[in-house]
């Protein structure tokens, strides 16, 4: 049976609780961050169609409901890029 | 203004939205106390930061924090601790000799080089459970898709039946079909009206009928007299049924608007007048100031007692 790893020709990699833990959290980590951006985006779809909803009888809340996922979007890009390239791993 | 609406969706739309910010509030603070950050900064990023943003950062860049604890005695404790500081319970697997620390499957402490022949049998820290991050994520997701059903219940009530009816009203066709004591009802009302800038004024008369209510308004704009152009329309949204009237600013002093609308709730009038919004009055009246007329086939028969 072929093996993804040559536990004969090399050494196998070192596996701890530690190690083991650390990469649990990371993968929690990384699922809870899912999570929120998806809420998020939705939280966003949500007030953009509230704002289309007020548009004729409140048009200044409107235009603030349809301006805040820009304004979200904007600032969740500049923060995006800033870690891009500082290559933090989630 | 349709207050179900604003009762049903706005209202809960507004405190969801404030719930959730509350709540990441109270986590971040207390968690960034406990791992001995800038509690008050990062609440302040996690809840003010649009969409989440501000709290995934925090549970990224956030530091490690022991969540041991001694079996023992309940005090909190580190991976690294041989010994509980507090009651001193043993831990880890130590060295005889040094008393570093060293994994159970060890021969030899790497340290002193000491043979680890003897078993120690160490008690295990307890891990504290943190569940207050999923019943955060718990409640934003339960939240969110709360809301998206709120906006979905009111995108699917606005689609209400409703028509209107407009037409100039000149003076002397007024006076043919109401009395005068309702004509100086009519000009009390205009009078006052017409001593406020961009004010208008409007004398509605309800008739209802299980087939649904409609709404008779004689409109009095003043420098509306004689506009070469009138536009308007009815629409239903969230918020109600609003009339909506255009008419240019003529000068030639006010003239009288009939309206007649059929909607579920009783619209607002939104007068324009050369491009300039007018703020309208509304007066109640028991009369049809219209000259609509009523349905009669919708009128309620009289009871016999009345009719004899």
């Amino acid at each position: 049976m072929t093996t993804p790893y040559s536990f004969d020709a090399y050494p196998p990699p070192r596996c701890s609780e530690a190690l083991l833990r650390e990469t649990l959290a990371r993968r929690r980590q990384r699922c809870i961050a899912v999570v929120l951006a998806l809420s998020g985006v939705l939280l966003q779809l949500a007030g953009i169609l509230l704002g289309i909803l007020l548009w004729p009888d409140l048009p200044i809340l409107a235009i603030t409901l349809l301006l805040y996922p820009l304004l979200a979007a904007a600032g969740g890009g500049a923060i995006a890029v800033v870690y891009a390239q500082k290559e933090v791993r989630i | 203004m349709n207050f179900v609406a604003i009762f049903f969706v706005m209202i809960p739309f507004l405190l969801l939205l404030l719930l959730i910010p509350i709540l990441i509030g109270v986590y971040v603070y207390r968690d960034a106390k406990r791992r001995q950050m800038n509690a008050v900064a990062w609440t302040a990023i996690a809840v003010l930061a649009p969409t989440f943003i501000g709290l995934i950062i925090y549970l990224l860049v956030r530091g490690n924090y022991s969540d041991l604890l001694c079996p023992n005695c309940g005090a909190t404790v580190s991976a690294e601790f041989v010994a509980c500081p507090k009651c001193g319970a043993p831990l880890r697997a130590a060295c005889p000799k040094c008393q570093a620390p060293v994994e159970p499957d060890w021969k030899v402490c790497p340290r002193c080089a000491t043979p680890l022949t003897e078993p120690q049998q160490p008690v295990t820290p307890i891990r504290r459970k943190d569940k207050a991050l999923w019943k955060l994520l718990a409640v934003i997701v339960l939240v969110t898709v709360l809301l998206l059903g709120l906006i979905f219940v009111a995108f699917t009530a606005i689609s209400g039946p409703g028509s209107m009816s407009f037409q100039p009203v000149t003076r002397e066709e007024l006076e043919e079909y109401i009395t005068e004591e309702q004509l100086s009802q009519i000009d009390y009302a205009v009078q006052s009206a017409e001593m406020e800038e961009n004010q208008a004024c409007a004398f509605r008369y309800v008739h209802e009928a299980e087939s649904g209510n409609t709404y008779y308004f004689l409109l009095y704009v003043p420098d509306g007299a004689d506009s070469p152009y009138a536009g308007f329309g009815q629409h239903t949204t969230l918020l109600g049924t609003t009339v909506e009237i255009e008419l240019y600013r003529t000068y030639k002093g006010g003239d009288f608007y009939a309206i007649a609308s059929s909607a579920e709730h009783p619209p607002r009038i939104k007068l324009t007048v050369g491009m300039q919004r007018y703020d309208c009055q509304i007066w109640d009246v028991d009369f049809n100031p219209t000259p609509y007329v009523v349905e009669i086939s919708s009128i309620p028969p009289l009871d016999e007692g009345a009719a004899q």
